[in-house]
């Protein structure tokens, strides 16, 4: 089940993101090492907010045949709403 | 006593056994009796014997399986019960004995006392305990949902969770959530998901509101098992805030509704959004602000004398080295004196210790003669001895007149 391999992990990108702020807040880095992080940083922000936005839900019903689960969208009359 | 006359029938024990039983389960109806139990035996057939007592009496009785079924708590020593009975016998034996076919305890509901019996086992068992939760994840990208399809609760978890988490995948593995059968599937779809969706990031497990009964799946042994066997961690929410079940107990966190348990689940992306947002700001100003330092101390540097006129760099340290070099002749002489002074000092020290120098300063040694003996004491010596007292310079001969020992304080 390598699913959550195949994108970038939310939290260890959000992780890394507060990393290079703190990074750079400390001041101890200098001019090229800090470009380096700016750039790091905002394209992580941007991937962030990215994922956020682009997200669509997706709800899905599971069903057990023959000892597999097999899924089907699931359409709102399902819900008894 | 011999018998005088010979008897006009004689039966054999099975044949007044079997009068007796035929008897007693002909000529009582079925029976409300209420008593304590005791010496309480379940067997692995499913059936249960025990002894119903009071004070004055006591007599055997027997929950057979088919009737325990519908027992959901579990029979004790101690306790006291409501039982619906039949009279009969066993008739191998010709004991008299109850056969039972409900049973309630006397003093609280009786799916109360299976809740307590089931809560103390399972506590002792160290399931319920703060170790075993496993703490949930920040921001999840799957999450299971094991309730019914039917009713409100299906319908509020998926709404929060897509309002406040858009971009989530959900997965509704629905179950029977009362009657028949219910625990077994709630059960069952806590284990798929394990199996087949090990990935899922959280499980929510629970239901709407119901009286104790419609909740009761929720309490049974089976769901307990399968909530505390499974690696993905799990959020309970059953019935209202105030109802509480073994379910919630053993998940690794309880919701007071199945809303709420949505709310627990996953973070809100509004706030996640303005939590990036002000990163990204905080980069921004960090970088601007390293910029402008480093900006700064470039211009320093530029402007310092030593790189607008270089020359004067070495015409500083030049005139410096000078200066110590004039003072180096006059420290050392300064370290000697320091040394010699020092020196005289220690001996003069050592010299005070001296035992002449202790009477050079008034003291004086008293020997009584002739064996030279040195006197501390008044008692060493009596009147009429003669005495030698050695001073700094010259000594006395003295012959004591009086020896008082001063006693000490």
């Amino acid at each position: 089940m390598p699913k959550k391999e195949d994108k970038p992990d939310f939290e260890s990108s959000l992780q890394k993101l507060e990393g290079i702020v703190r990074e750079l807040e400390s001041g101890e880095k200098g001019l090229e090492e800090s470009l380096e992080l700016f750039e790091k940083g905002v394209t992580l922000a941007k991937g962030l907010t990215a994922q956020l936005e682009d997200a669509k839900r997706k709800v899905e019903v599971l069903t057990k045949e023959g000892g597999r689960l097999s899924r089907k969208p699931l359409s709102e009359a399902e819900t008894g709403q | 006593m011999p018998i005088s006359q010979p008897p006009a029938r004689v039966y054999t024990v099975s044949q007044v056994n079997a009068l007796i039983h035929e008897l007693l389960e002909t000529s009582f109806p079925e029976l409300w009796v209420e008593g304590e139990i005791s010496n309480c035996r379940a067997y692995p057939s499913g059936h249960t014997y025990m002894t119903l007592k009071d004070e004055g009496a006591q007599i055997q009785a027997v929950l057979f399986k088919g009737a325990a079924y519908a027992v959901k708590f579990k029979p004790q020593d101690g306790l006291k019960v409501l039982v619906r009975a039949r009279v009969s016998s066993y008739v191998k034996r010709g004991d008299v004995q109850l056969i039972l076919s409900a049973m309630e305890p006397r003093e609280k509901g009786a799916l109360q006392l299976a809740f307590e019996q089931l809560k103390a086992k399972l506590e002792a068992e160290g399931l319920f305990a703060e170790d075993r939760k496993k703490p949930l994840p920040p921001y999840p990208r799957r999450v299971g949902i094991v309730t019914s399809s039917q009713g409100a609760a299906v319908h509020d978890m998926i709404t929060v969770l897509t309002r406040r988490w858009p971009g989530l995948e959900i997965l509704v593995y629905p179950v029977k959530v009362q009657g028949d059968g219910a625990a077994g599937e709630i059960a069952q779809a806590v284990a798929d998901f394990n199996a087949f969706l090990p990935d899922t990031d959280v499980l929510l497990v629970g239901r709407g509101g119901g009286s104790i009964e419609d909740l009761w799946a929720f309490n049974e042994e089976l769901v307990a098992r399968a909530i505390a066997a499974s690696q993905i961690p799990i959020i309970s929410c059953v019935g209202h805030e105030t109802d509480f079940t073994i379910a919630d107990f053993v998940a690794d966190m309880r919701a007071p509704t199945p809303s709420a348990a949505a709310e627990l689940a996953v973070p809100e992306q509004a706030a996640v959004l303005a939590q990036v947002a002000e990163s990204r700001r905080r980069l921004l100003a960090a970088t601007q602000e390293r910029l402008r330092s480093l900006a700064e101390r470039l211009d320093f540097a530029r402007r310092h004398p030593f790189l607008q006129s270089p020359h004067r760099m070495y015409e500083e340290r030049s005139k410096r080295v000078d200066e110590l070099s004039g003072r180096l002749p006059e420290a050392l002489r300064q370290v000697l004196l320091h040394a010699e002074k020092d020196l005289r000092l220690q001996m003069e020290k050592l010299d005070a210790f001296s035992p002449l120098k202790v009477l050079g300063r008034g003291y004086a040694i008293a020997e009584r003669l002739p064996g030279r003996e040195i006197l501390r004491r008044a008692e060493q010596v009596r009147p009429g001895d003669l005495v030698r007292v050695r001073l700094h310079q010259g000594e006395i001969h003295c012959e004591v007149k009086d020896a008082q020992e001063r006693r000490q304080a």
